[in-house]
Parts: structure tokens; sequence; C-alpha cells
């Protein structure tokens, strides 16, 4: 099955997505795989594994200083690809149902291994797909590759209805709607016009819509789950990893209540 | 016979470099200021308040000078294009007036900036007063340390100064903290960039406001029947002034066009800025272009005596002319600058920026093996200088 049939036929069949984002490297390297593990056990429909850059212009001080954190600690693409690959693996062993992960991460890192390089090592890792902030659809062909996981379209609540009708036809396995005009960062509420800006994002451009950026506590859940198809978060999960005595243990503990207050039925 | 000047594609493309890595909340905003800028462009209006303020605010046409004594240290005759005469001391008030008249006429209240040693940030926040408009300068909190006096200029002229405490805290991090800025005040902001980088359109938009360097320099030569020169140089940092000189230039393919990059303590060592002689391919702030990086692509920290060069990118127009060798990029080091800064002042009576001083540099090294005219931009005096010669000079 593809990676767009998959969030499909979640998505008909009426499950809120959860994915949770977390860096690769953070808080080392070898803490990568075991939260992965830990994230799909606590509910995670996919994962979102983040390459770090060291100049993330699209974060928030949070994920910044998360991804400064694991380039000092020695994070790298090919790094996190066999993270993902083995994650993959040792779920198949198990005999456990594949949560797939997509690559998140700034042009230039993907560059710098090649397009040609980056599309046969993510199919051989088995890479669902790649969100790239930094990288328009119109530029896309800049990572065309055999082999390379399809790309995600973005939106923000300033995108023109007519921007969003042609990403919708640009399509993609689902779009990614940025909540908030910023960075990344949790924030504690969000503007009350993110619901209808999710509503306008799913009806114009047709695509499965997730919604990202500052979305923090599972309280905001009923606000906006309702209104797209389900919820990416991230620096939130930065900040519970932070300073953790163990890691692991807190992913799931972070993740739970989240998924918890997705599966309420409204 | 002459060439055409070369203009980004739709997409903002100089050839292989350029374009618009950005987050899609930019986009909007990229739309329309190329929007207003191809209306401005166009507009005798808005060309001839530009003129003026170049004129009146600034001094535009700057002169042109021939350093005889210069001249005949090295061999041949030497061209300063006085840049270094502008209001505030160096070629970035040309740009600044540029893109203030376009955000007031696009109703923007709120102009951003980043700045290195601050003299973009000084240029900014002047422009922005004669303006009336409200204005934050990002700087790094390790420049901010390194140049008060900066900081105070522009705090005097109603600037507010945001420390930017991400990375190594200087230009490259003042610039990331400008552009999440922008992406959170997108609607109400401009980001008037202070260089040929970023998306499109800032590379194209800043050499137009830069062009009149090059402009003004050939009618002056031509108002003395001088003809063209035979090399024309400028330093490089992001590449806003060289641009300015060589864009006009380009048009005629007998000139040489020659940037200089700031070598630091040497293209051999760990601490240089020379993008095109030591970077490869890659997308910072925005734009694909040549860049310093390790083989992750991550970024790497530039090192100059001169801060308006200490830039790990350069802009994609540049990359454009290198790989086409249209021009061709060397570069001089700390030590070459320094000792350049030092001959114009003993020579000419003028003391050149730091940044200026490396292109002075490529011509006191061709010292006798010149074979026609040099045109020299002068980028900026170098008083703001002085604190940091005199550190280096005599452990003061
Ligand atoms: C006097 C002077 N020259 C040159 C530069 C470098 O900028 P650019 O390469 O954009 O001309 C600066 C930057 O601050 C400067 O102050």
């Amino acid at each position: 099955m593809t990676f767009t049939d998959f969030v499909s036929q979640r998505v008909a069949s009426g499950r809120k997505l959860l994915v949770p984002y977390l860096c690769a490297g953070y808080p080392t390297p070898d803490h990568t795989v075991p939260l992965l593990h830990a994230l799909a056990e606590a509910g995670a429909d996919f994962i979102e594994l983040g390459i770090p850059f060291s100049d993330p212009l699209a974060d928030g001080p949070v994920l910044q200083a998360a991804s400064l954190v694991a380039l000092k600690a020695g994070a790298t693409l090919d790094k996190a690809l066999e993270a993902a690959a083995t994650f993959r693996a040792e779920r198949a062993a198990a005999g456990h149902p594949e949560v797939p992960v997509a690559l998140m991460g700034y042009t230039n890192p993907f560059l710098a291994m090649g397009a040609e390089a980056l599309g046969r090592k993510a199919q051989a890792a088995g890479i669902a797909a790649l969100l790239v902030p930094d990288l328009l659809p119109e530029i896309w062909d800049h990572l065309a590759a055999p082999g390379m996981p399809p790309l995600v379209p973005f939106a923000a609540p300033n995108t023109p209805e007519a921007r969003l009708e042609e990403l919708g036809r640009i399509g993609g396995p689902f779009l990614y709607a940025v909540a908030v005009l910023g960075v990344t960062g949790a924030r504690e509420t969000l503007s009350a016009s993110v619901p209808a800006f999710l509503a306008r994002t799913k009806a114009k451009t047709g695509l499965p819509v997730l919604a990202g950026f500052g979305i923090s506590r599972p309280e905001q859940v009923p606000d906006l789950a309702p209104a797209c198809d389900g919820l990416i978060i991230g620096s939130a999960l930065a900040k519970a990893l932070d300073g953790a005595a163990d890691p692991v243990q807190a992913a799931k503990d972070f993740l739970i209540p989240f998924r918890v207050a997705m599966d309420k039925k409204p | 016979m002459t060439r055409p000047l070369s203009q980004p594609d739709t997409r903002g493309f100089f050839g292989a470099f350029g374009g618009r890595f950005v987050p899609e909340t930019l986009k909007p905003a990229l739309d329309e200021l190329t929007a207003a800028y191809a209306v401005a462009k166009d507009d005798p209006g808005f060309q001839a308040e530009f003129a003026e303020a170049l004129a009146t605010y600034s001094c535009h046409p700057t002169p042109l000078y021939h350093a005889e004594r210069l001249s005949e240290f090295v061999g041949a005759p030497v061209y300063l294009k006085r840049e270094d005469l502008n209001h505030l001391g160096a070629h970035k008030v040309n740009n600044a007036l540029g893109q203030i008249i376009l955000a007031k006429r696009m109703g923007k209240k709120r102009i951003i900036a980043e700045t290195g040693a601050g003299q973009h940030g000084v240029a900014t926040a002047a422009v922005a007063a004669r303006f009336g408009l409200e204005c934050e300068v990002h700087m790094g909190e390790e420049d901010i340390r390194r140049q008060k006096l900066n900081v105070r200029r522009m705090e005097l002229m109603g600037a507010k100064v945001r420390p930017a405490l991400s990375g190594s805290r200087t230009l490259k991090d003042a610039t990331n903290e400008a552009i999440r800025d922008w992406v959170a005040n997108v609607e109400t902001t401009f980001y008037l960039i202070g260089s040929v980088v970023g998306p499109h359109p800032y590379p194209a938009m800043v050499r137009d406001f830069q062009s009149c360097i090059g402009r003004e320099a050939l009618a002056q030569l031509e108002a003395r029947g001088l003809g063209l020169p035979t090399y024309a140089v400028a330093c490089v940092g992001g590449g806003s002034n060289a641009m300015g000189l060589f864009h006009p230039l380009s048009a005629h393919p007998e000139i040489q066009l020659i940037g200089i990059e700031a070598a630091g303590e040497g293209v051999d060592t760990e601490r240089h800025a020379a993008t095109l002689t030591k970077g490869r391919p890659g997308v910072l702030h925005g734009a694909m272009s040549y860049l310093l990086q390790d083989t992750e692509g991550q970024v790497i920290e530039a090192h100059s005596i001169s801060a308006g060069l200490d830039y790990p990118g350069i802009g994609p127009e540049h990359a454009h002319f290198h790989t086409t060798e249209r021009a061709r990029y060397e570069s001089a080091t700390d030590a070459e600058a320094l000792n350049a800064f030092e001959t114009l002042s003993r020579l000419e009576g003028i003391i050149p920026a730091f940044e200026s001083s490396h292109a002075l540099a490529w011509v006191l090294r061709n010292k006798g093996k010149l074979t026609g005219p040099v045109l020299l931009c002068l980028s900026g005096r170098g008083d703001k200088d002085m604190e940091e010669y005199l550190l280096k000079k005599e452990g003061k």
C-alpha cells in the first residue's frame, strides 16, 4: 500500500491521525530508535523524523536548540535513515503493524547528500514521505530522483484561496497546514480563526489536512481535530524530552493523552 | 557586440542559482513584493523619487577619483568610485533608500533588517527615520558586543536593535532571526535585506538599486574621454557593491570583472569567508548559491577581519557569474587587507573600509602587472574600523 493510500484509509475510517515530530539524534543519536518505538506504541499513526540543520529558519527556540544538540552529538542524515530502517525492520520482526516514517528537513542537507543518493537510500529505508519546509512545490524538481518518496505541500493562514486550489492540484499524501503565522514552537492558545483556516484548506485542496505548529496540549485537540484530519506535534514533544531522566518513558507519557483526546468522539 | 545583462528567469534563477527556497508563508509576501517592484521599476515617479533621494539624502553621483599616487605606485591608472562619500559612509544607503521608498508605496508600516557589523543596520535605521517608519534591526549578540557604536547610532535614530541569540550569534544568525520575524509578521512588515542575497526578487532588486555605482562610473569615464576600464574590481561579502558595479559593466565583454572575497587567515585555514573559492552550491537564507558548508550540508561559520565580508554565503548572481566565468573571483587575506588599508591612507589620504581594502589588496598584489586602467569600488570609509585596526596593529 502506498503512503497516500495509507493516509486516505485512516481518514476514511474516521480516525484522526496523530503525528509526532521527533528530531533525529535528540537528545542523543542512540535515543532515536527507542523513541520511534515509544511513539509508535503510544499511538502515533506515523512519525516525522526531523533532520537537524545548522540554520533552521522556520523553527522557534525549542527546535533550534534540539537541532543544535543533535548536531553536536553527531547526528547526520545517514544516521537518521539508518534509524528509520532499523525501526521499520524491528517492528516487522516483532509482527507489529507498520508505523510509517516521513523525513522532515531543510533543503540543504538533502541536497548535500544529493537527490540520487537520497532517493535510493530513502527507498531502501522505507521512508514514506518527505517534508521540506523551505522547498516550494515550484522547485520540487531539485529533489526529483528515482525512489524519492512523495513530497508534501504546505499551506499557511495567509495562503490565498487560488493558491490552495493550486496546492490541491499539485497534490501529495496530505497537506501540512501551518496553523500559525510564525515559526514552530508550542503556543498555549491558538488563534480562534485556526479551525476556519483548516476547514478552508480542506475544502479548497481536497487533500487530507494535518495541522502543525503551535500545538502543545491535549486540551487543544477538541477545537482543532474536528476541522482537519490529524495533528502534528513537535516542539512540545522536544520540550518533554529535554532533561528527562528517561526520554523513552517521557515520550510515551507525553503522547498518550493526545491519543486519548483524539479518539474521543465529539 | 555587447551581451545582454543577465536577468533572473520567471522562477528567480540566474542559471542554476537563486530562486525562492522559503516557507509557503513567505510566498504571498514575495509575490506581492515582486509585483510591486515590477511596477515601481517602470514607474518614472518612483525612479525620480529614488534618484532625488540618492542625490540629496546621500550625494550621488559619487565622485570618480583618479588616485594618482596609487596609480603611480602600482603602474596603472586607478580610478576610485567614491562610495565611501555616501551618507553614513558606505554604499549600503543606496539600497536602503530604494527599498524603503518601495516599502512606503506598499503601505508597510514596519521595517526589519539584519546586520553584521551594523553598516546596513545603520543605513536602514537612518532611512526609516527619514521616512517615519518603525524599524527593528536583528543583530547577533556577539556583533552587538563588538560593534557598540553602531548599536548606539541605530538607537539614536530611533531603531530597536534585537539581539539574535541563536547559533554563533553573528550575521548568519541575525539573518535567520530576521526571516523568522518576517514569517511571524509578514502582513505588516517589510524585510529590507542588505545585500544581493535572499529569495527572489531581492538579489535582482538590490542589484538594481546598487547599479547607480556602475552606471555613474561608466558615464564619468566617458565624460572624461577615458573609455572603458580594463579591470573592474570590488570586494564581495553578500556582493551588493560588486554587483552594483559589475552589472552595468557586464554588457561590455572586454572589461574584466574581478570580485575579491575575504580569505581571513588564509583559504587553507578554517578561518576565512571565501565562499566562491572554497564553498559548494547549497541553499541558505532563501536562495541557491555557493555556501561554506561541511559534507553534511551544515553551514560553516565564516571569518574575516572585516565584519561586512564575514558571511558564509554569496549572492546568486555572483555564483552565476562565477560558473559562467563572466567574472573572476579571488581572495585577499586579513593581512593583505590591513596593508592595503594603510597604503591607501598614506598614498591618498583616504582611509578605506576594511571591506574595500580587500579590493585594494588585489590591485597592490598586481603591482607592475596591470595592463590597463582599473576601476575600483571604494565601497566604504574606514573610520568604523579604526578601533579594530589599532587592536590588530598595536595590541591596543
Ligand atoms: C563598506 C562595505 N563594503 C562592502 C560590504 C559588503 O557587502 P556587499 O558585498 O553586499 O557589498 C559592506 C557590508 O557591510 C560594507 O560595509
